[in-house]
């Protein structure tokens, strides 16, 4: 009824489908800020671990209470106190031994002070610390009162004055700090953005970073399993006999075994080392250069475990399918002129099933999205830089004190890329199907 | 007589008593992603006490869309029907009523019967449970009253040993028996009318034979009428009295079944029995006549006279002007130029 | 010697069950059936579904592979033959298969399908392909832009024309049709099978073609075989079936079908019962259990596929052997139920 071939149809439905549309716009940003984290470093390991602020920040820079504006700007105010006392610490121990101190060292010193990309005001450490000590004065101004939120929360005069003080000594904070570049506040905001979590880390970079695990993990081995289940499927689906009597023996053995232990053991079984080892001593260190580092630091034990359950969905689905296509008039047309087996796999059989492959591919990632959760959650799974799970797993203690932002982050942005593949696979099936043409 | 009328035409209420089912300027539209298509247009027929009628055409035709309608069993959300179109069972519009309504008139008052037989029955169940379903829900018969009424019916239809094939699953049964089963449950309440849809043409041809046979008897024996929905030409000159034939969404001819095998004065009509090859009359290797073309898409329906595009009589009005239906000698015919029936006479 | 020659072809699948999956019972498909097709001639195979005649068809080309038996082709035997042995074969005789829908890889463009098959098989030199597969398309009358186009963008005739298409593509002798038309309209059977007679012309084809209508198979072929439960029944000339047929299965079939005309109205002939499992047929006769003139010796012995008369094999001991004490052996013609 319409023109164009059955790809050009498909895309044109695909077009069409505004759910498909918008989801896989919202995968696209995901992949793009996956792949910059791979390949960029926008986001390190590293950087997962720094302090970037007071503990438990909330995001958006959401007000809070007067107690906790007064221990954070004492947080800031400590972290230049710190340095200025190892300054004259190491000022001391350069006289005792004699020697003039170097105080453009001193100062360089003091100028590695970084808290994400604050850097202590660009003077002399002498003028900080009448800086500082300015500072103190006016928080000692405020510890006056007992409790600094009921006493702002009463209002009235007292209110004024707390409200007073606290801006100042928020001033005088910043004073101690050098004046950031538009560009630099910029980065700062986003940093916080999410605000920190119990331990000052950023809360944004780490969601972002897992950003990274969770598309790896997704990727990977959704590849891994719906290749090997599709090769498995094929060939048990198409020659049958014996093939295929081995290939259904593996899959319901390997479905009989509970997916979470399996998980589990495999894991723990990387975790030991033993495996590195193994593998190092035949290969004379070889392996350990070619993944950079142990099995137990790299995303592989998560990788291994996954793929060697996942594989068997897709392996169900093709063979059913393999089987049906088998009968179709147009294999046995193929057969009655002579093809050989393998073209008639390549040819006319791969092609009938690719659309399953693709949706189960993203069956698949979703998958090995979330059970990567539910592991870093048990602490099985991802141990290095961040991901969703771990995120989760730390939130646990910050929920019991009412702090959500990090438990948020990571939900939301879960919530986000899995709901983006469901409705994507989903449409997937209707579009790709060629019933449905 | 008139039997399939204009929406303008008026009957006479002698002939209308009979009529049980009257479909009238029928218009089934379906929405979809391209926009709504017009599956049934303007279909008007009518069905009288204990009449055999044939609804013949080629696939896409509209005739399951048709009766499908007359049950209401399409889904409602992308059904929609025509403004004055009409089903009247004695008199009611059956487009008017509820869902609730339909289902007292499903099964109860019309049955319907579909090609194959293995879907229609639920294979977990029993073909006894499966009767007693039907009469548990259409009538007040207790239990002991309603197996004896299952087995009278399982008789009725036919089927050896009912006693034993009341226990019996459907997969247990073959093609031919599971259609009698299908029958019977579809006569459980001695419906007014029966719709079967292509009732045999999944069955072979020696079954076809048992099946026809049985419900032409049961037709006669119950005063059931009879809707049969067919493609086999066959079919309707061994069992029917009167044929409607439908072409691309709308009637082109109504007659009684002698006069369009003899005379078919739509040029469709005459095309198709044309196209049929005809048994033993020693016609081997002779080329059979062939309708040009091919049947105009839903979606890109002409607005004059559908037919046109593939009619060997075409003249320049009938790609301007939609016929209408009007009596030719005896039947409706939807064309301007009906086949003349004395120069044509096979 | 005929040109196809089919000695005793028997194909049984094993039945699977239990938990250990062991072979419980064998299908007997096709039980032994011999034939022969003469160069250029329309051999038609009727009978009803689960009788074997698509089976039989399947395992002539060894789609299926035959449990035993021959088939000779031109005097060569092809059963046994290799993959490879079997190529000079495949280019020989072609296949035509009945759904219209699922015989075409949706994936493919008209003009791909026919591509790999000619570039397979080598059948006309490179260069020449595009022009091969506009001849082919012209001579299935199918219009050149047709090669673009995807099997879902056909109606089910246009697809079937493919399907001859394809199977024309190897420059075939011998052509199997299983029920080339019985999915489609009436009026598009009509045109196919207009079509069919018309390369049959053209190339001099020998075709066996299979249904289970008997009035195409009446109108399109020379003779037919008469299949019941994997057997041949009966072997007569189209043209004297109506007048010749001896088999009661084969006038069974013949009275149960629909009348052309309303008017020449009579009422059908039951065939009584239904038909037997193959897994388990009847030992003597096939057709025993539903037959009306069946003695104690049908009940014991399969009746041979006999001659009788001019061109007209029967297998049935009261036809070909009547017992003296009965008089008339065939069933009276004008018993009706």
């Amino acid at each position: 009824m319409s023109e164009g071939s059955t790809e050009s149809r498909s895309l044109r439905k695909f077009l069409r489908h505004k759910p498909a549309m918008i989801s896989s716009v919202v995968i696209a940003v995901y992949l793009v800020v996956a792949a910059a984290v791979i390949l960029g470093d926008l986001v390190t390991v590293a950087d997962c671990d720094r302090r970037y602020g007071p503990r438990t920040t909330p995001g958006f820079g959401a007000t809070q209470e007067a107690e906790k504006r007064l221990q954070d700007i004492v947080w800031y105010a400590e972290q230049i106190e710190q340095k200025l006392e190892l300054r004259e610490k190491l000022r001391r121990r350069s006289m005792a031994r004699g020697e003039v101190p170097a105080d453009a060292d001193i100062e360089q010193e003091l100028r590695g002070l970084r808290i994400g990309n604050l850097r202590p005001a660009d003077v002399s450490a002498d003028e900080l610390q009448d800086r500082l000590d300015g500072l103190w004065d006016t928080v000692a101004g405020l510890d006056e009162f007992d409790d600094l939120n009921e006493a702002s929360a009463a209002g009235g005069e007292q209110a004024a004055t707390i409200s007073r003080l606290l801006q100042t000594a928020h001033r005088q904070m910043q004073s101690l700090y050098a004046d950031q570049s538009f560009g630099e506040s910029f980065r700062r905001d986003l940093h916080l953005l999410f605000g920190t979590d119990v331990a000052g880390r950023s809360v944004f970079l780490r969601s972002i970073y897992s950003i990274r695990v969770a598309v790896l993990v997704g990727v990977v081995t959704g590849l891994i399993s719906v290749t090997i289940g599709s090769l498995l499927g094929l060939a048990a689906g198409y020659f049958g006999g014996w093939v295929d009597g081995l290939v259904t023996w593996l899959y319901s053995t390997f479905a009989s075994i509970p997916n979470i232990v399996l998980l589990m053991v495999l894991a723990y079984m990387f975790r030991g080392g033993e495996v590195d080892r193994w593998l190092n001593d035949r290969t004379g260190d070889g392996f350990r250069s070619l993944i950079g580092g142990s099995l137990d630091e790299t995303l592989i034990p998560v990788f291994v475990a996954f793929s060697a359950t996942f594989w068997i969905g897709p392996c169900r689905v093709i063979r059913g399918e393999t089987l049906k296509l088998r009968e179709m008039e147009y294999v046995q047309a193929a057969q009655v002129m002579g093809y050989s087996r393998l073209r008639i796999l390549l040819r006319h059989v791969l092609p009938n099933i690719s659309h399953l492959l693709l949706i189960n591919f993203s069956l698949l990632f979703i998958g090995a999205i979330k059970s990567e959760v539910i592991l870093s959650f048990l602490g099985i799974g991802v141990k290095n830089g961040a991901s969703w799970g771990l995120m989760i797993d730390a939130a646990r203690d910050e929920v019991l004190v009412g702090f959500f932002w990090q438990i948020g982050a990571a939900t939301a942005l879960m919530f986000g890329l899995v709901l983006a593949f469901n409705i994507l696979s989903d449409a997937l099936q209707d579009i790709l199907d060629p019933k449905h043409v | 007589m008139s039997t399939v009328t204009d929406k303008s035409a008026t009957q006479p209420a002698g002939e209308q008593a009979d009529v049980v089912l009257s479909v009238r300027n029928l218009f089934t539209s379906f929405r979809t992603d391209q926009g709504e298509v017009n599956a049934v247009s303007n279909v008007s027929f009518d069905l009288k006490r204990g009449e055999f009628v044939g609804l013949v055409g080629e696939s896409g035709c509209g005739k399951s869309v048709t009766s499908k309608s007359i049950m209401r069993l399409l889904p409602e959300f992308v059904t929609v029907y025509g403004a004055e179109s009409q089903i009247l069972l004695t008199g009611e519009n059956l487009l008017r009523y509820s869902e609730r309504q339909m289902r007292d008139v499903r099964g109860n008052r019309i049955a319907m019967i579909f090609q194959e037989p293995m879907t229609a029955l639920n294979p977990v169940f029993t073909i006894g449970w499966q009767l007693d379903e039907a009469l548990k829900y259409h009538t007040n018969l207790n239990r002991r009253q309603r197996r004896d009424r299952v087995i009278e019916l399982l008789d009725m239809v036919e089927i050896p040993n009912p006693d034993r094939r009341y226990d019996e699953y459907p997969h247990q049964l073959s093609g031919g028996m599971r259609q009698r089963v299908v029958i019977a449950m579809a006569l459980a309440c001695e419906p007014e009318i029966l719709i079967a849809d292509e009732p045999t043409t999944a069955l072979d041809v020696t079954i076809q034979a048992q099946i026809l046979k049985l419900m032409k008897d049961l037709q006669e024996r119950t005063g059931t009428a009879i809707l049969l929905i067919t493609h086999d030409l066959g079919v309707v000159a061994q069992t029917c009295e009167r044929v409607v034939v439908m072409y691309a969404g709308q009637v082109v001819e109504s007659a009684s079944v002698t006069d369009l095998f003899h005379d078919p004065a739509h040029p469709y009509s005459k095309a198709l029995l044309e196209s049929i090859p005809r048994s033993g009359q020693k016609q081997k290797g002779r080329r059979l006549a062939t309708i040009p073309g091919i049947v105009p898409s839903l979606f890109d329906m002409p607005p004059a006279c559908r037919f046109a595009e593939r009619c060997p009589l075409r003249q320049d009005k009938c790609d301007q002007v939609l016929p209408e239906i009007t009596d030719h000698a005896g039947r409706s015919v939807r064309c301007h130029f009906p086949v003349n029936q004395n120069s044509e006479r096979r | 010697m005929a040109f196809i020659e089919v000695d005793n072809l028997v194909k049984h699948f094993p039945v699977h069950g239990g938990v250990l999956n062991r072979v419980v019972a064998h299908v007997q498909a096709v039980n032994g059936v011999s034939l022969q097709i003469e160069k250029g001639e329309t051999l038609g195979i009727i009978g009803e579904s689960g009788c074997g005649k698509s089976t039989l068809g399947k395992a002539m080309i060894r789609l299926i592979e035959p449990t035993s038996g021959t088939v000779r082709y031109d005097g060569k035997m092809t059963t046994g033959l290799s993959h490879s042995a079997l190529m000079p074969f495949r280019r020989r005789m072609q296949f035509i298969f009945q759904d219209p829908y699922s015989s075409l890889n949706p994936r493919m463009t008209a003009a791909q399908m026919l591509a790999e098959v000619i570039r397979f098989h080598d059948i006309v030199p490179k260069s020449g392909t595009d022009a091969y597969i506009e001849e082919l398309l012209d001579t299935v009358r199918l219009r050149k832009d047709a090669k673009n186009r995807y099997p879902h963008e056909f109606s089910g005739g246009q697809r079937q024309r493919l399907n001859i298409a394809r199977a024309l593509a190897v420059k075939p002798e011998f052509i199997i049709a299983d029920e080339p038309v019985s999915a489609l309209d009436v009026s598009v059977q009509a045109q196919i099978l207009n079509l069919l007679m018309d390369l049959r012309e053209q190339f001099g084809l020998t075709i066996m073609f299979i249904s289970h209508d008997l009035k195409v198979v009446e109108h399109f072929c020379d003779r037919m075989v008469v299949m019941y439960l994997g057997t041949v029944v009966e072997r007569i000339s189209c043209d004297d079936v109506y007048t010749n047929a001896k088999h009661p299965y084969t006038q069974a079939l013949l009275r149960s079908n629909p009348v052309n005309d309303p008017s020449e109205r009579h009422e059908l002939y039951i065939l009584e019962g239904e038909v037997p499992s193959p897994r388990n047929p009847p030992t003597g006769c096939p057709f025993v259990t539903r037959c009306e003139i069946a003695e104690p010796r049908c009940q014991t012995d399969r009746p041979p596929l006999e001659p009788l008369g001019d061109d007209q094999h029967v297998a049935c001991w009261p036809v070909t052997h009547p017992e003296p004490a009965v008089q008339s052996a065939a069933p009276d013609t004008t018993d009706c139920v």
